[in-house]
């Protein structure tokens, strides 16, 4: 494994990592104006680079924009990286669209955000989650399959003899899901995506969900990196989370910590912003700032600069660089850390 | 002293074939006393909460249908009135800010035109004094003055939302009712965008319906809280009372499997949150018969009615009457 | 444990058939189509049967007007004009048929790879555009005049400008289906392009090709007719199309009406009859109706 020190990459033997994103870049040309004059580019991911370790459970965490998307499809090679390389079990993969091997498909799988769109409307759940035991688990026997169908559909928790033959519009977002993480389940994956796997449920699905997923990690050993907005159920399953703005990993660390007592301001006014039972969502009185235009973008200097309120001179001129903060393993892109 | 708006046994049904229908809202009945009153209108998807909100200003289209209740705003019912007292009454009486109304502004007009459209259409104002009005609408939201003749591809979701919501309140209506108005928006937005309107509510003494999914957002925000499900309204109170000690089942439900910053990995191991079916709701007896723990007998045959429990807090429950 | 019984697919689908047919018979346009079409196709086929005349024979005196026993009349040589029209149908109609059919199939093969392959895009959908510039008429006339029109060749050139419409429509829906989350479910899941343009991108599509194809029916009878009637065809073959080129030489020189009208109003309820029902095809089949979540 490279030994270059880039910043998240840490040094500690806690696991090899499984997946490493290298200097990471996706960058879209976007053409306006009447005649299509001006160009800009859209920086959706922006040198990032992060490990996911074996047998972790890892959130990425970010609104809509950040990139934390993105980031996942490039990993299923869903999406072609501008620059950068992505690792798994420390061989370099082409990134380009279907051209991913067999065994990659086979050890890193995902579970789609929208139970209804991930399926095909013309499929039933005998179907949907034959596909990867026929085509990546290379299995042929029927009976076999249909074996190892009601086991999968068992572990997640769902009655094989009601939901097997019916199709997705039959089924509820909570059965439809658990569908979709069957069929990721299929290859027997030590990878599992999990794109906002719980945001389109129902509230009273959600913890079943995450539940599930907590389960399956330790029945299975599995890693699972989870990409979320949401900072609650980042903190009640992850060991590390990882939140991106603007395509930019601006914090990574151990959950607990980083939750708790964070270094990067992005990550502590959403924080403030997640409700809270005991103190819903406006909280202590914390002088509601004026409305700062959120899609001001920093043209030079921190990314965050121009939403900040602890900016500084120094950080719309330089761009900060991803180093520990407090601890280790606790890194953040600021040139004033709060908490340290 | 007629109530702000009363409604009583409202139903609503959706064709959804040529011979099928659902029951969006059976029978709800709601009251808010008076201004300033605030209320969370809380529930899941297939609880009925749009499709009241709708009804309210009796903007419900075909294939829907209001069968039965009425809708009465001081007294008047709504879903009696003609389409020019209705033009009145919209807007000016009551207004509506919904979830995807920060996409459906005019793409070719700028902001200050939808408020200036809204004040013309209802008033009888010059275009200087509607223009300076909708200035002061703008900044009293936070849109600065400099952005007033911005486009709304220029805005920010959140932005958009601020003019959406200036425009309801340009009329200065009694009762605001803001459906899902931040679900689209992200957490640090929809901060700003609910810390607006309580703001708003509470400096024009405008009563607030506020309707939700999420029930953690409603504490600080509003007063009281109706949860919904599967179209009746199964549980209402002071919003402490029904957040800490929920009555209803379903409202327990949903409160213990609520994921905030407190719950941690062992909450989530051993918590067994509502049981999920795609099944129908039963024809007779309780609609939530089949996920609740407490079931018993009587839950199955016979439909538990609203009332009180504890004064001033209504349920729809056999375990309390 | 209980080995659930897989549903019985076949009876779903014709179900799913079944119902899909109500829903476009159920339409007007629908059902004045299906109309219009039963009458004459139902003509064309008893007249096969029934009427003794044959159409290449004279019968009866030339240019006689419609009587008991000629119900359209004779032509120029004394031949039913209704059994040339009962024996012209088959041609028209096969002709039209495969035509559409040809037409189809390329404009979906077409579509559907232009639309899925990015690299394919450029040429495929490059040669519709140069095919649509071209008006359908002069082209398939100078097509025509290159090549000995028979039936075979007439069919070919239909396609030739047929095809490029469909896959137009084809590809942009091929554009939106590809974007859908199952589509990458099945990548993610180990499918294989080839696999999911079978068996997930061709069935979404499947239904607006089954729309255009009822609708080219309507298109390709009206232009192998008109093509006739201008004289690029077989002129001495019985169709539509032909009767109409003679009956236009000579019938207005002593008002054989019946002669030009019995031809044109079956052209032209056949036309419209396709025409309506293929409308109701499209409104029923709209890919927007989805079953709700």
């Amino acid at each position: 494994m490279s030994q270059v020190p880039l910043g998240a990459l840490t040094q500690d033997s806690a696991g090899a990592p499984l997946l490493r994103l290298e200097h990471v870049n996706v960058f879209f040309k976007r053409q306006r104006g009447i005649f299509r004059s001006e160009t800009s580019v859209v920086r959706a991911v922006n040198d990032v680079s992060f490990d996911v370790r074996e047998s972790e459970i890892m959130s990425l965490v970010g609104e809509s924009g950040s990139g934390k998307t993105t980031v996942a499809r490039c990993i299923l090679g869903l999406m072609p990286v501008t620059s950068g390389t992505i690792y798994h079990r420390g061989r370099a993969y082409s990134l380009e669209r279907t051209s991913h091997p067999v065994e990659f498909r086979r050890d890193v799988q995902m579970v789609f955000q929208d139970p209804f769109e991930s399926m095909n409307p013309r499929e039933d759940v005998y179907t949907t989650i034959g596909i990867p035991l026929r085509r990546l688990a290379n299995m042929r026997n029927e009976t076999e399959i249909a074996k190892k169908i009601s086991s999968l559909l068992t572990e997640v928790g769902l009655e094989p003899d009601k939901v097997m033959f019916k199709l997705p519009h039959q089924l509820s977002g909570g059965e439809r899901q658990r569908v979709n993480i069957a069929r990721a389940l299929a290859p027997d994956p030590k990878l599992l995506i999990a794109d906002e796997p719980i945001t389109m449920l129902d509230a009273s699905q959600r913890l079943n969900i995450l539940s599930l997923l907590l389960r399956l990690k330790s029945t299975r050993n599995l890693t699972i990196l989870m990409i979320t907005h949401d900072l609650a159920s980042a903190k009640a399953l992850s060991d590390r989370t990882a939140v991106m703005f603007q395509g930019k990993l601006v914090e990574i660390g151990p959950t607990e910590i980083l939750l708790s007592r964070p270094s990067h301001p992005y990550t502590s006014s959403i924080l403030t912003a997640t409700p809270k039972l005991q103190t819903g969502i406006l909280g202590s009185a914390e002088g509601e700032e004026a409305a700062k235009e959120e899609s001001t973008v920093s043209l030079s200097g921190c990314i965050y600069s121009a939403r900040c309120r602890y900016a500084t001179d120094i950080c719309r001129a330089k761009e900060p660089e991803l180093l520990p903060k407090s601890g280790a393993s606790h890194l953040a892109a600021c040139h004033n850390p709060l908490n340290t | 002293m007629p109530d702000l708006l009363n409604i009583s046994k409202l139903s609503v049904e959706y064709a959804t074939g040529k011979r099928t229908k659902i029951t969006a809202v059976n029978e709800a009945s709601l009251v808010i006393p008076s201004t300033g009153y605030t209320l969370g209108l809380v529930g899941e998807s297939g609880s009925g909460k749009t499709t009241l909100g709708t009804s309210m200003m009796n903007l419900i289209e075909p294939p829907g249908r209001i069968t039965a209740g009425s809708v009465n705003f001081m007294g008047r019912n709504v879903l009696e009135m003609g389409n020019e007292e209705l033009r009145k009454f919209r807007w000016q009486e009551i207004s509506m800010v919904y979830q995807s109304a920060m996409n459906s502004l005019n793409p070719v007009k700028d902001v200050s035109w939808h408020i200036v459209e809204v004040l013309k259409q209802h008033k009888k104002i010059s275009n200087a004094e509607a223009q300076e009005q909708t200035l002061k609408l703008l900044t009293e939201v936070g849109i600065k003055q400099d952005r007033a003749k911005g486009f709304p591809h220029e805005f920010s979701g959140g932005m958009r939302q601020r003019v959406v919501i200036a425009m309801a309140l340009a009329l200065s209506p009694k009762l605001l009712i803001a459906d899902e108005p931040t679900s689209a928006l992200d957490v640090v937005v929809q901060r700003q965008i609910l810390s607006l309107l309580k703001r708003e509510v509470m400096s024009r003494g405008l009563s607030l319906i506020l309707i939700t999914h999420e029930i953690a957002i409603l504490k600080g925000l509003v007063e009281n809280i109706a949860v919904m499900f599967r179209g009746e309204i199964v549980e209402s109170g002071p919003t402490d009372k029904v957040l800490f000690k929920p009555l209803h089942p379903y409202t327990e439900m949903l409160i213990s499997s609520l994921l905030t910053m407190d719950s941690g990995r062992a909450m989530i191991r051993s918590l067994q949150a509502g049981r999920e079916t795609g099944e129908a709701p039963p024809e007779v007896g309780c609609r939530y018969a089949n996920r609740c723990k407490y079931v018993f007998d009587r839950c199955r045959v016979e439909r538990p009615m609203l009332l009180e429990a504890e004064p001033g807090r209504l349920v729809a429950c056999h375990k309390y009457h | 444990m209980s080995e659930p019984k897989p549903p019985n697919r076949l009876k779903q689908n014709a179900s799913y058939v079944r119902s899909v047919g109500s829903k476009i018979l159920g339409k007007r346009s629908g059902k004045i189509g299906v109309a219009i079409l039963v009458i004459i196709l139902g003509f064309v086929l008893v007249g096969t049967f029934v009427i003794p005349y044959s159409p290449t024979d004279s019968s009866g005196p030339a240019y006689s007007a419609p009587s008991s026993s000629h119900i359209f009349g004779t032509d120029y040589i004394g031949r039913d004009v209704a059994s040339m029209i009962v024996w012209g149908a088959y041609p028209s109609m096969f002709v039209s048929l495969l035509a559409s059919l040809g037409a189809v199939v390329i404009g979906l093969v077409v579509g559907v790879f232009s639309g899925y392959y990015r690299r394919a895009e450029g040429v495929l959908t490059g040669s519709a555009d140069v095919v649509m510039t071209f008006p359908a008429f002069p082209l398939m006339i100078l097509l025509g005049m290159l090549y000995t029109p028979t039936n075979t060749t007439i069919t070919l050139i239909l396609i030739v400008v047929l095809w490029a419409p469909v896959s137009r429509a084809i590809r942009s829906q091929v554009l939106s289906v590809k974007e859908r989350p199952f589509v990458e479910a099945a990548i993610v899941s180990g499918r294989r392009n080839l696999e999911i343009i079978a068996r997930v991108i061709i069935p979404e599509v499947a239904t607006i090709a089954i729309a255009y194809f009822v609708l080219m029916l309507s298109v390709s009878l009206v232009f192998v007719t008109g093509l006739e009637f201008l004289g690029v065809g077989n002129l001495e073959a019985i169709s539509w199309g032909t009767i109409l080129y003679w009956a236009q030489q000579f019938a207005f020189y002593n008002g054989s009406w019946w002669w030009i009208l019995a031809p044109g109003l079956f052209i032209t309820l056949f036309a419209t009859g396709f025409a309506l029902l293929g409308f109701s095809v499209e409104e029923v089949m709209n890919p927007r109706l989805r079953a709700g979540a």
